[in-house]
């Protein structure tokens, strides 16, 4: 790649002109490669109900977060070239993630523990939807299409 | 005002140097995709409150989508990341007929996201065939409707969800269809070289998104009920 | 860009940089865009203020005075939608920062030039669907559009039309943001590092990330909306296991970083006013700067305060009400900071600061009664009662609305190149100030004693206080009337301000008034910061002054 190597170790004038950053084909690919590998494992987990097995709720959601995330970081860090950018493009990115992330918490502060305080005396009562969070058991596994 | 770039026809007149004009305008586009995290979160907080308010419905109805045609279509969509990403790689290069190459690349892009929509087309018209659709048009007396839904009247909740995330995501697919189709023409004027690639990767970026999103649409709404 | 000089020898200004009405219609020229935005946010503030005006005059008398029930309905939801969306949102930001935020980083334009005309347009485009669903009998919901009442069969379909409108102006405001965030990382000229940036910058810097961030939730909310009540898909539909306060959640998760978005800006510009007109440094730039910044991010992380009473969580609304006291801690570095900038300064009492002086004493009035409704207990006995009216008008009007104008007089002779009557203005002020005050303290009592806020009817005990009230805002109208003549009648005045009337060493001011079409005639050089009135070369250096004979680029 004869302007791969364009970067910092050139001069300033040099590097406010030439601009482009060529990513070796072989990153490109081996990035693919991985993004299938990754689709292959979520899919091939789903069907092993964790949540049983392991007794806790949500284990599901949280492997197939884990490969989810994963996958999103390697298309950013190099479909979208953020590892070899200006770490301002990351930044701007991740600001939105957190943002995100508050979001879901404060939202879920509020829709996750109504109800549990007894309007007359302000002390705890029990969780009425307790019954209903208990994860799903009995139901038959996916069935194919 | 420098004279310095009057020489560079790319160069906008209120920008002093090329490297300032790239960054600010994937700075433009970073902030923008920024921007698309915050208008899909609405959607993903209301998926996943209503996951944990009624996890029996949302995973009996989750089992009535078709896992084979989501992974394929998570396959179609990072392929077509991949050759969009190829596409910018050559837009960069001053090599020989990169302008036909990057052409060639933005139409299988354009062409994977056909692909996408039209296995879209197939979920969409098996839900419409049984019924299993959001809000008013939510049919369970539909001859073909999937027995299992037939106790959880809030079921119409999961598929509003279902067809506003997916259909958003797939206006978003033919947003990106459109931008891809304006770089092939462009690639056809043979526009793009090592000094001017900026339109590539901007709409490069803006496509991973969608690919982005989709890596997490595709386990939050098929795998894990 | 190449401009030929006049006869003069003058470097051109932007106004006269190109004749007829489509020089403006087509112009990517950063200033020109603003002034556009400038005439369009104050034909909506005046429609915001008449609805405002015949609220106030139906609100004289118990029952039925100049209008119905339903007809009052729709004009306070017009008063709120228009001053919220067409007005206070775009008023400092896309006017008075479209036109002064290039210029005091030194660029030539922002970043985007065709991205701001575009934004320009997408916002006539949703003040025309606005205009459209008031035309098509108005909404009744109040500019919040809450479920379940505005997905219910009582209220009209235009109701989707002003949702839309305001879907709409969400992206106008979202592509200002993004322009500004850009040109404020990569346009400054040399030698404006961050912190040399004037503290209006800074502002809207705070300002752009929360339209950024924030609008696009307003956005989906609202399509969400339009789709429950199209669709009826019942994500806000208690009766099939949806959730109507998650509208709420979504609505207040950008409406109450929105409330920064309305009131950061006017902030900035009381800085920049305030060390103009004492004559000093501004005392504690670097706590002024990050406060900014901290009230954008804390913005995001009170929103619950609004839902007290919603059926909100308990846990939640103690949570909501514990963050909300920590955005007490940077308005209060921006009011101290302010304070001791004026302190031993040599004060000019002219009518811009004026303006920032009002919003002094007006804003902190605002801010502390906020305090008292982000307390949980006190809360719910005043929510939805006049004494939140008068807190947030306090804060919106006495804040924002006010630093509007103080910063509109203050940049006036930059952006057309005349000067006001200065005693009118000095009146103007005094009856807005005045007549403010009758108006919305008299709204404080009203609510303490219980006057439920969009009420059509009211107890007669009430009505005294109403009088008072609505008396005060016809001073307050009066007021604004006056404004609107003598700026109107400047207009017709020869171009004879001045480079820099008020002798500040900004960078806005060393430019010619009205700057030419790329701001600067060679680019800036800075030496010292905006607000250096002791720095050895703060002697107001003229760039392009209108004396001096220079080569066009």
């Amino acid at each position: 790649m004869a302007h791969a190597s364009v970067s910092a170790d050139h001069g300033h004038h040099d590097d406010e002109q030439h601009i482009a950053h060529v990513t070796p084909i072989k990153v490109y690919f081996a990035v693919w490669a991985a993004l299938i590998v990754g689709t292959v494992i979520t899919v091939a987990v789903s069907y092993v109900d964790f949540n049983v097995i392991l007794g806790v709720p949500n284990v599901n959601l949280f492997v197939a977060m884990i490969v989810a995330i994963t996958k999103a970081l390697l298309v950013c860090a190099f479909f979208m070239h953020l590892k070899y950018d200006n770490k301002i493009f990351a930044v701007t990115f991740a600001s939105a993630a957190i943002f995100l992330a508050i979001f879901f918490l404060l939202t879920f502060s509020d829709l996750m523990t109504r109800g549990q305080v007894d309007d007359k005396q302000g002390t705890f009562v029990k969780d009425h939807r307790a019954q209903q969070q208990v994860a799903p058991s009995a139901t038959p596994q996916r069935s194919a299409h | 005002m420098s004279g310095s770039h009057h020489d560079n026809p790319y160069l906008a007149h209120h920008f002093d140097t090329p490297r300032q004009q790239l960054e600010a305008n994937k700075l433009g586009i970073w902030l923008f995709l920024g921007q698309e995290i915050m208008f899909f979160s609405a959607l993903f907080v209301g998926l996943m409150i209503f996951r944990s308010w009624y996890p029996q419905m949302y995973h009996t109805a989750a089992h009535e989508l078709s896992v084979p045609q989501g992974a394929f279509n998570t396959i179609v969509l990072i392929c077509s990341s991949l050759t969009m990403a190829l596409a910018v790689r050559w837009a960069q290069m001053d090599v020989p007929n990169n302008n036909r190459t990057v052409f060639w690349l933005c139409l299988a892009t354009f062409a994977l996201a056909g692909v996408f929509l039209v296995v879209k087309y197939f979920e969409y018209s098996h839900k419409i065939h049984v019924g299993t659709l959001p809000g008013k048009f939510f049919d369970p007396s539909n001859p073909e409707f999937p027995a299992a839904l037939k106790q959880f009247d809030n079921a119409k909740l999961f598929f509003g969800f279902y067809f506003c995330l997916t259909g958003l995501h797939g206006i978003h697919v033919l947003a990106g269809m459109g931008v891809i189709g304006w770089i092939m023409v462009r690639a056809r004027r043979n526009e793009f070289n090592s000094k001017n690639f900026a339109a590539v990767e901007c709409v490069g970026l803006y496509w991973h998104l969608v690919d982005l999103v989709w890596i997490f649409l595709f386990p939050l709404l098929y795998l894990v009920g | 860009m190449s401009v030929a000089a006049t006869a003069s020898g003058r470097v051109p200004h932007y106004l006269e940089a190109g004749k007829g009405i489509k020089s403006w219609l087509v112009t990517l020229d950063h200033k020109r865009i603003g002034v556009m935005y400038l005439w369009s946010v104050l034909g909506a503030f005046l429609l915001g203020g008449l609805a405002a005006i015949l609220v106030r005059t139906e609100l004289w008398s118990t029952g039925q005075t100049i209008m119905d029930a339903n007809a009052y309905n729709r004009m306070f939801t017009l008063h709120g939608a228009a001053m919220v969306f067409l007005f206070i949102i775009p008023s400092v930001p896309a006017a008075l920062g479209n036109i002064l935020l290039p210029i005091m980083l030194g660029a030539k334009d922002v970043a985007f030039p065709r991205l701001n005309l575009a934004s320009y347009y997408i916002y006539l485009v949703g003040a025309l669907f606005a205009l459209a669903a008031i035309a098509f009998g108005g909404v009744d919901t109040g500019w919040t559009f809450y479920t379940p009442y505005s997905t219910s069969d009582k209220v009209a379909n235009t109701a989707v039309m002003m949702t839309f409108a305001a879907f709409v102006l969400g992206f106008s405001s979202i592509f200002t943001g993004i322009n500004f965030i850009v040109t404020v990382h990569k346009l400054r000229a040399p030698g404006i590092t961050w912190f040399r940036m004037p503290l209006f910058v800074w502002a809207i810097y705070s300002t752009a990330i929360l339209q950024v961030l924030a609008t696009p939730v307003l956005a989906i909310t609202l399509l969400l909306f339009m789709v429950e009540r199209t669709f009826g898909i019942g994500i806000f539909d208690a009766t099939i296991g949806g959730d109507p306060v998650l509208f709420q959640h979504f609505f207040w998760f950008y409406s109450h970083p929105a409330v920064y978005i309305m009131i950061l800006p006017g902030m900035g510009i009381i800085s920049e006013l305030t060390s103009t007109f004492s004559r000093r440094p501004i005392f504690g730039y670097t706590a002024v700067a990050f406060s900014s910044v901290a009230l954008a991010i804390f913005s995001f992380l009170v929103w619950g305060h609004h839902m007290f009473v919603s059926g909100q969580s308990e846990y939640a609304s103690a949570l909501f009400s514990f963050l909300t006291f920590f955005v007490a801690l940077p308005s209060g570095v921006k009011m101290f900071n302010w304070l001791g900038t004026m302190y031993k300064g040599s004060i000019s009492f002219a009518s811009p600061n004026l303006y920032a002086m009002a919003f002094m004493f007006l804003f902190s009035i605002g801010g502390l009664t906020g305090i008292f409704l982000g307390a949980l207990s006190t809360d719910v006995h005043l929510t939805d009662s006049y004494f939140v009216v008068a807190h947030f008008h306090y804060v919106m009007m006495g804040g924002t609305i006010f630093a509007f104008f103080g910063g509109i007089h203050y940049w006036w002779p930059k952006t057309f190149g005349v000067t006001y009557n200065e005693g009118l203005a000095k009146i103007a002020v005094a009856l807005q100030f005045i007549g403010f005050n009758i108006t919305f303290f008299s709204q404080f009592i009203l609510g303490t004693r219980g006057m439920p806020r969009r009420y059509f009817n009211y107890p007669p005990d009430f009505e005294e206080l109403h009088r008072i009230s609505t008396i005060g805002s016809y001073i307050v109208f009066a007021g604004f009337l006056l404004t609107a003549w003598y700026l109107i009648a400047s207009l017709r005045k020869e171009k004879n301000a001045g480079d820099n009337p008020w002798h500040s060493v900004a960078l806005e001011w060393q430019t010619s008034s009205p700057p030419p079409v790329e701001n600067f005639v060679e680019t800036p050089k800075i030496k010292h910061g905006p607000y250096d009135y002791d720095h050895p070369d703060a002697a107001p250096l003229v760039l392009a002054s209108a004396s001096s004979n220079r080569k066009a680029s």
